[in-house]
């Protein structure tokens, strides 16, 4: 190993840390951070409104708007007109009930109907499925509740289950041994049922701190979906007949007992459906355009509508549909696609893509793994040329040999690497 | 040759080397302490929910113990050898420097991977014993990065101190924290276990860095 390859390794060492560090930190420092729009569907108004961080300048109505909070929040309607916070949360009475409970709105009468705190609080629901908890590192070993546990509140049983090449595998909490009878009383159940192992996924909301345990779902081998409980000691299995055609990528588990849907299944295609909690049938919802690779998806349920909104980091979308989940037919329109402030390019970012030629990031936004990526942008090859005439530059002021074989592989380096490659001559080249 | 120089390095820190072996060896028992606290405190299906589902670390001391470790290691081998040009007279043997450098690194990590062993075998220990098997795995992927981020550690404090020139000891030093810290980074248990050998990279190009400071030392090319 040769003086070339040693300082070639510690060259690499400081474009690789600087890459990761360099624009995360100027990120921070320069970037005004900008969280996603808030966009909801109003049923008095009959059209999507929206809340959002104004990036650049503040619209003068805005402004005058802004009488009990801070300007750089904007409120807005799908249609364009900029509202003031108070008009907005009137707007949204299912919402924001308890502030209009303050000021004496309540009752609000809606489509003829009139709704009070408790109406609206038994009315009112979200299910969130985000992108990042469909890709997140999991120990596939999960608490078996008693569904039926004869008291208020739910507890664990002591086993824990799971999966293995050619059945089900009970572990007991106490003797952290499996429970071979059991394994095999299990595994022979959901053989009678028609299960075919592997495992492929396994679903549910593993938790007692939740009102009902609706029991877990499991994924066969062939794609077929099944529902295990368990009770008194004793498993109970049931094939849940799923959507036509629908290969299931996610199934979101969320018990309540004041409403009628218990979870939501995402199918691989952004397909999207609502699981009923009494009779396990899944309900489809007209929703097109949700990317659940990419994309976070919010139902919002209340007395009246149902919001579906689904966003990446980006673009948000809307589609208001009725209690029977049927594009509404209002004047606004039933859906929304807004590109959110978050997407505004601001000189910052701009130069920040300028300066550095290439990002390595640790994690993607949609995932709960390490994933080490490289990202680049139009602007790089800007900021590489800058990078190899400022070392020309500084090799003609200091005077040195500017044709040399060191000096050209050093500019062609420059020019590869850019401003990284500067701070690794500055870190490696003891003459600089 | 490299006899002797295993046995030069084993001597001259022996008495550092026990230190921080009994330190690893207090905090790894503290935690066995800890986890049987809790396991007596809890029934066993809500330690491991707390711990598999809610994803409560019970070793989160270790977190940094292997970092300092190699730190100090780093630190008590080469301290004396740069700063009394000790490294220098050996550089000067009958044998490539760059094979020597790899002798005192190789030597290094011998005692280093001592020094962590309590951690390692209490810790499987304590995990084979109380909690249920596939924990076992996502735990390897969650503590990993800890425990190569002693090896960046003891390889980083040696690119600092064998550089002579004090700008680039400085530009060093923030390097190998800059690695160091990739391996810290606070994560959900079990992040790493997809893109597990990407944390070997930063490693392979180190061992091969530490050697360009030691050419220069040799060559007196200090500031």
């Amino acid at each position: 190993m040769n003086v070339t390859v040693a300082r070639g390794a510690l060259f690499a060492l400081v474009i690789l840390t600087a890459s990761i560090y360099l624009p995360h930190f100027y990120d921070q420092l320069f970037v005004e951070p900008v969280a996603r729009s808030h966009l909801l569907y109003s049923p008095v108004a009959q059209e999507f409104v929206y809340s959002e961080k104004i990036v650049g300048a503040i619209p003068p109505e805005v402004r005058r708007e802004a009488k009990d909070y801070h300007a750089e929040i904007g409120w807005r309607t799908a249609g364009g007109r900029w509202i003031s916070r108070p008009e907005f949360e009137r707007l949204l009475p299912f919402i924001y009930y308890k502030n209009m409970e303050l000021q004496g709105l309540l009752p609000v009468h809606i489509a003829g109907r009139s709704f009070d705190k408790e109406e609206i609080k038994k009315g009112r629901r979200v299910i969130e499925v985000k992108a990042r908890e469909m890709k997140r590192p999991r120990t596939p070993i999960y608490p078996l509740i008693e569904s039926k546990p004869g008291r208020a509140g739910l507890i664990f049983s002591k086993y824990r289950f799971s999966a293995t090449a050619d059945g089900l595998r009970l572990i007991n909490a106490d003797t952290n041994r499996q429970d071979s009878m059991l394994s095999t009383a299990f595994s022979a159940r959901l053989q009678q049922r028609g299960f075919r192992f592997p495992i492929r996924a396994v679903f549910g909301r593993f938790t007692v701190l939740k009102p009902f345990d609706m029991g877990a779902f499991l994924l066969d081998s062939t794609g077929r979906l099944f529902h295990l409980s368990y009770s008194h000691g004793r498993p109970s299995v049931a094939m849940v007949e799923l959507p036509e055609k629908v290969r299931v990528k996610y199934l979101k588990i969320s018990e309540s007992r004041r409403h009628r849907y218990c979870g939501v299944l995402i199918g691989e295609e952004g397909r999207v459906w609502l699981l009923a909690c009494s009779d396990c049938r899944f309900v489809p919802l007209p929703v097109r355009g949700y990317d659940p690779e990419k994309m976070d998806l919010k139902l919002i349920f209340n007395p009246v509508s149902v919001t579906a909104v689904f966003s990446d980091e980006n673009e948000i979308h809307g589609l208001a549909m009725d209690a029977n989940f049927v594009p509404v037919a209002s004047p606004g329109g039933s859906v929304f696609d807004h590109t959110m402030s978050t997407a505004k390019q601001t000189p910052a970012k701009v130069a920040g893509k300028i300066l550095f030629p290439f990002v390595l990031r640790w994690q993607r936004a949609e995932s709960g793994f390490i994933d080490l990526h490289f990202s680049s942008s139009r602007y790089a090859p800007i900021g590489m040329l800058l990078s190899l005439l400022l070392y020309r530059g500084w090799l003609r002021i200091r005077g040195k040999q500017e044709n040399g074989v060191a000096t050209t592989r050093a500019s062609v380096v420059v020019a590869l690497f850019g401003v990284y490659a500067l701070i690794g001559l500055f870190c490696v080249d003891r003459e600089w | 040759m490299l006899r002797a120089i295993f046995i030069k390095e084993y001597c001259k820190i022996r008495r550092f080397w026990l230190l921080l072996l009994l330190l690893n060896l207090a905090v790894s028992l503290q935690m066995v302490a800890g986890v049987r606290s809790f396991f007596l405190s809890e029934h066993a299906e809500i330690a491991w929910y707390r711990v598999i589902q809610l994803g409560n670390l019970y070793c989160e001391q270790l977190r940094f113990l292997p970092l300092v470790s190699g730190i100090l290691l780093g630190v008590f081998q080469f301290l004396p050898e740069t700063r009394d040009n000790r490294l220098r007279l050996g550089l000067h043997l009958p044998i490539t420097p760059q094979r020597l450098i790899l002798c005192h690194l190789a030597a290094g990590w011998v005692m280093l991977s001592g020094v962590l062993m309590p951690d390692i075998l209490l810790l499987a220990g304590v995990t084979w014993y109380w909690f249920p098997p596939r924990w076992p795995l996502t735990l390897f992927f969650t503590v990993l990065p800890w425990f190569l981020a002693g090896v960046s550690g003891y390889l980083g404090s040696v690119l600092v101190l064998v550089e002579p020139d004090l700008r680039l000891k400085g530009c060093n030093a923030v390097v190998a924290a800059g690695v160091s810290g990739c391996y810290l980074v606070q994560q959900t248990p079990g992040a790493f276990q997809e893109d597990a050998l990407l944390l070997v990279l930063p490693l392979m190009l180190m061992v091969p860095a530490v050697l360009y400071p030691t050419l220069r030392f040799r060559c007196r090319r200090s500031g």
